[in-house]
């Protein structure tokens, strides 16, 4: 499956400001931001990203941790403080748990480590893209004729009421929130799990493949897809 | 901290103290000892002076004569110190101040001592009863009379008590001296190698920027912090560095591993599933996802290992931490048909950091799924010992080798049995290190089958 050209319907292409110093990895971004019809600006420091973060409106921003003239923890920082709420990725070297915190309370709302696979980095760039568009105070999500009734804590398959266990419906629920979306199996074990080391076996697989035995019946068509090597998506495919 | 006295008795300086006390006591009893030799040798000499001038001048050998004499002598010492006694040859007394002719008392004509239990009215007690240490010879005259002269000799005893008093006196006052000098000379270094305990205690916790408390005297233990702090700088120097290399390497290997796994992935993609390249392909990625797990991992251990601080510590509920790990395995043990099972006991709380000790139990329980066969069954139970709360987890798989228990914990070693499973072998070295870091106690159980591995959470 092609992630650019489930896009073709969108008014406007998305504007990512890529704030970092490593020209390498800035290339890397702007590659893979440009492949998915992204408009991509680069700044090589923080004082200019700053002023450039500031300035223009941008729809997304990913941050280096690390840079000259100003640190990605400051920047988020003041960037915060001057009211501006693009969404941030935090890239960075610094993988330890404390740094992850320490990244998303000083006001990113996503931590990634370097290295990093692009499409690891796509998948959550879009996934906060997102996020700032749809309501977070749904009370009914709805993929197709799948149905999640949040209060009533129900699922429901053309109407069917699926019997999913506590996990299995914290699993959906992420799903359904960014339905059409490619998810990794670290966003996955992240958001629903809520931990962020390495799970070595094939957990997620597994997670996943007893929520679709029970989702996608053999007569219907499947809900939960594997895109290729990275991770799953949920909706009907392109 | 209060020193007990076991430890005040391991410092030198008190040991020292003390045995002096008891050398000096020793000398003092020699000293005097000699003393009281010496005067009673002299006391001696002297009574035997005068004891033998006594009886020089008994020169006549008629019993009345002699009776009469006595009795003029007794009557010119007013201090009553003096034995003068004659006895019939029937050793009936005559006259004098000695009633019974003391058995003891051999008839030589030389001085001997003797003690007396008789106390008649004459007697020179100069004490109120009691046996008196007398000196006297005794001869026998012209017709078988016996005459006895002699001298109180009690004042060696009196010397004799007075000097044992000194010795008492001053060997107590010597000993608890020794003591308190030694307590004041012991004290001051016993804190300095609590002092320097503690810190090799943090030190071996993971502060290795710590060193040992240098004072400004430079005595042998200043030399001695100073030389174990060189060593310290020096081990400090090669752990960076070697860790670093390792810190380097991993990460500087993942880098461009990541793009070659993002190339296979663009490059499979040009293909349709069912393609002999796709399929290739696919295993060329699932070999790339192993080394860069691997490679995560190590990392991961060496960031565990060295965390020197204790931030995301807080107050555990395990119950929870075990009750979170079960929910995230029961699909995966339920795909290998293996029963998960999870008993929990009301347990004290513990002091940890939450996440960390999910990643650990997680290791742990994966590895124990990983390595059960279908059918086989894994218990993971917590309960409470006499002091702290334990973590059992039993596995009815293939178990581990006695020998190999500790090896496994190591970076990289996997059990050669295993070789057929999948699993990169350092999911229980970052349990280890997380085990480590919060100071708990990871315990092989020996059982014949299966493998049961036993967390105690020490608080």
């Amino acid at each position: 499956m092609n992630l650019s050209s489930m896009r073709t319907d969108q008014p406007a292409a998305y504007k990512v400001l890529a704030i970092e110093d490593d020209p390498t990895t800035a290339e890397e971004i702007a590659k893979e931001l440009s492949v998915h019809g992204f408009l991509v600006d680069v700044v090589g420091d923080g004082v200019t990203g700053l002023d450039r973060a500031c300035s223009d409106r941008y729809d997304a921003i990913t941050l280096d941790r690390m840079l000259p003239g100003l640190d990605g923890l400051s920047l988020v920082t003041r960037l915060r403080a001057s009211g501006v709420e693009t969404p941030v990725l935090m890239i960075s070297a610094l993988s330890d748990v404390d740094e992850r915190v320490r990244g998303l309370r000083a006001g990113g709302d996503d931590y990634l480590t370097k290295p990093f696979a692009s499409d690891e980095m796509m998948a959550r760039l879009e996934v906060l893209l997102r996020r700032r568009r749809s309501p977070a105070q749904a009370v009914k999500l709805q993929v197709e004729d799948l149905e999640l009734d949040l209060i009533a804590r129900v699922a429901r398959r053309k109407g069917v009421v699926l019997d999913l266990k506590a996990t299995e419906f914290r699993l959906l629920e992420y799903m359904m929130r960014n339905s059409g979306q490619v998810l990794t199996r670290s966003m996955i074990f992240e958001a629903v799990w809520n931990y962020h080391f390495d799970p070595y076996t094939n957990l997620i697989e597994v997670h996943m493949a007893r929520l679709r035995k029970k989702i996608d019946a053999p007569e219907l068509p499947p809900l939960i897809h594997t895109v290729w090597g990275s991770g799953y998506m949920l909706g009907t495919r392109a | 901290m209060n020193p007990t006295l076991k430890e005040l008795w391991r410092v030198s300086a008190f040991r020292l103290a003390t045995l002096f006390g008891f050398v000096f006591t020793i000398g003092n009893i020699a000293v005097l000892g000699l003393i009281y030799w010496q005067t009673s040798s002299y006391l001696e000499h002297r009574v035997d002076g005068v004891i033998v001038a006594m009886a020089g001048s008994f020169h006549r050998d008629e019993p009345e004569q002699v009776v009469a004499q006595i009795n003029e002598e007794l009557n010119y010492d007013p201090r009553k110190t003096n034995i003068y006694a004659l006895f019939g040859p029937d050793r009936k007394p005559l006259a004098g101040n000695l009633d019974i002719l003391p058995q003891e008392l051999p008839l030589d004509g030389s001085i001997h001592n003797f003690t007396r239990h008789d106390l008649s009215e004459s007697a020179p007690a100069s004490r109120g009863g009691g046996p008196v240490l007398v000196r006297a010879m005794a001869k026998r005259l012209h017709g078988g009379a016996v005459l006895v002269i002699g001298r109180d000799f009690t004042g060696v005893a009196e010397v004799q008590s007075i000097i044992l008093q000194a010795l008492i006196v001053s060997g107590a006052v010597i000993i608890v001296i020794g003591l308190l000098s030694g307590l004041a000379l012991g004290l001051g270094p016993l804190r300095r190698i609590n002092a320097i305990r503690e810190t090799s205690r943090r030190i071996m916790q993971g502060e290795l920027s710590l060193r040992m408390p240098v004072s400004t005297r430079q005595d042998e233990l200043d030399t001695l912090a100073a030389i174990v702090n060189l060593m310290l700088d020096e081990s400090e120097r090669l752990l960076t560095e070697v860790k670093s290399v390792t810190d380097t390497l991993a990460h500087d290997l993942r880098t461009p591993l990541t793009r070659v796994r993002l190339l296979l992935q663009r490059i499979q993609q040009q293909f349709l599933p069912g393609h002999a390249e796709y399929g290739m392909l696919d295993k060329a990625l699932t070999e790339t996802d192993a080394l860069l797990a691997r490679f995560r991992a190590l990392l991961r251990i060496s960031a565990i290992e060295s965390r020197q601080r204790k931030a995301g510590f807080g107050a555990v509920d395990l119950r929870t931490v075990l009750a979170q790990v079960a929910e995230l395995f029961d699909a995966l043990a339920e795909d290998k048909a293996v029963r998960l099972e999870l008993v929990c006991e009301a347990v004290d709380g513990v002091h940890g950091d939450p996440e960390l000790l999910f990643e650990a139990i997680s290791n742990l329980v994966d590895n124990a799924i990983k390595f059960t066969p279908a059918g086989g069954k894994v218990m993971v139970r917590l309960s409470q010992t006499e002091t702290v709360p334990r973590i059992d987890i039993v596995d009815t798989g293939c178990g581990i080798d006695a020998g190999e228990r500790e090896a496994i914990l190591q970076r990289f070693y996997r059990g050669r049995q295993h070789q057929d499973h999948e699993g990169y072998g350092l999911g229980l070295s970052i349990a280890a290190a997380v085990i480590r870091l919060h100071g708990y106690v990871l315990e092989f159980q020996d059982v014949a089958d299966g493998t049961h591995v036993t967390v105690f959470c020490k608080p």
